[in-house]
């Protein structure tokens, strides 16, 4: 990926995690990123009470919540009632025992998933791709988020191939994909 | 029926990202990890603590019995040990709490409420355990080898390669 600059400052994050000190880990990630330190919570419930009176830029939330699934909370939040809210960026978390939610969160409207445990190179390159390659949002009848078929272009870097990849399960080289020759593209753009 | 729309929201994040300024992407990424580092000690206590944790409840199983709502707890401290066993790089003992999640979590979908496959990864996990130096690398892949054994013995299946075949994911 470019070295293209980044501005964070000034960006609302909401950090969901059941974990303290996971949620730490991340919050301490995202100031290393140049951002303030993001509001935090432990529930789906936080989550709700503080977005029925305030707005965020960027959400970033485990995949399971102690209270609800992390879908179910996207879902909500995908509302047309949501509507200063709606299309905010949503970063999902999957730890060990939560990969089975990948398709939950997916069909649920989340942005991009994560596995954890994250690192600071991918958690960067995912909110730079969350902030720089617009996606239509679509609004059907079963699903409101981002468009589902970015497949017709390259996934970014690091992405798992399907099942039958040979290079499934091992480190995914950077390589120039239409992803990322995308987001270069819009970073040169912005350097300039 | 609800007609399908299509948007095109240009998002806050989008434009206050793309404000002059900000941060390289090499400087961010190692000021993070500097951040992450800093906080080792911490990590270090929170893996003692969980792991203390799940050896109390592992010594409260009746003869082999573990009750399923223990387990659930087994798992959830488990996979949180594993999050933070690859943040800090603890790979041997990251891979046994793997294996123990792997084995709680069949466990709970099969409902049986066994205790010994739970014991056993209990004292591996002290073996391998970041700061042990009880084991040499080669007896420690041959201990994790034997952990595989019991997902084996139970035919339960691994978390991770259930979830790869399934679902493309980024790491």
């Amino acid at each position: 990926m470019g070295q293209a600059a980044l501005n964070l400052k000034g960006v609302n994050a909401l950090l969901l995690d059941s974990d303290q000190f996971s949620r730490g880990l991340i919050a301490s990630m995202l100031r290393g990123f140049g951002m303030e330190s993001p509001v935090t919570g432990q529930t789906g419930a936080d989550a709700m009470a503080y977005l029925n009176t305030n707005t965020v830029d960027l959400c970033i939330m485990e995949a399971m919540l102690p209270d609800m699934s992390g879908a179910e909370l996207i879902k909500w939040l995908r509302r047309p009632e949501m509507e200063k809210i709606r299309f905010v960026p949503v970063v999902v978390l999957t730890s060990y025992a939560q990969l089975r939610q990948v398709a939950a969160a997916r069909d649920g409207g989340a942005n991009i998933i994560v596995r954890k445990p994250v690192s600071p190179r991918s958690l960067f390159d995912r909110i730079t791709w969350v902030a720089r390659v617009a996606r239509p949002f679509i609004d059907a009848p079963n699903y409101s988020g981002p468009d589902r078929r970015f497949r017709s272009i390259d996934p970014p870097d690091g992405i798992y191939k399907r099942g039958d990849d040979p290079n499934r399960g091992k480190e995914v080289p950077t390589q120039p994909n239409a992803a990322n020759k995308l987001v270069q593209a819009v970073a040169k753009g912005a350097a300039q | 029926m609800k007609p399908v729309m299509t948007f095109f929201p240009e998002t806050r994040l989008a434009k206050l990202a793309a404000r002059p300024g900000g941060i390289m992407r090499d400087i961010a990424i190692e000021k993070a990890k500097e951040y992450l580092e800093s906080m080792r000690g911490e990590g270090d206590e929170a893996i003692r603590q969980m792991m203390d944790e799940i050896e109390k409840i592992a010594a409260g199983a009746q003869g082999n019995r573990l009750p399923l709502a223990r387990i659930k707890d087994v798992l959830r401290l488990a996979d949180q040990t594993v999050t933070l066993a690859g943040t800090f790089d603890y790979d041997p003992f990251g891979r046994c709490m793997k294996s123990l999640c792997d084995v709680a979590d069949g466990l709970l979908t099969a409902g049986i409420e066994d205790a010994a496959p739970i014991v056993v990864h209990v004292r591996t996990m002290r073996l391998v355990a970041p700061g042990s130096t009880t084991l040499s690398p080669e007896q420690t892949e041959v201990v994790l080898g034997e952990l595989a054994k019991i997902l084996t013995h139970y035919d339960f299946k691994s978390l991770g390669s259930e979830a790869d075949a399934q679902t493309p994911i980024a790491r």
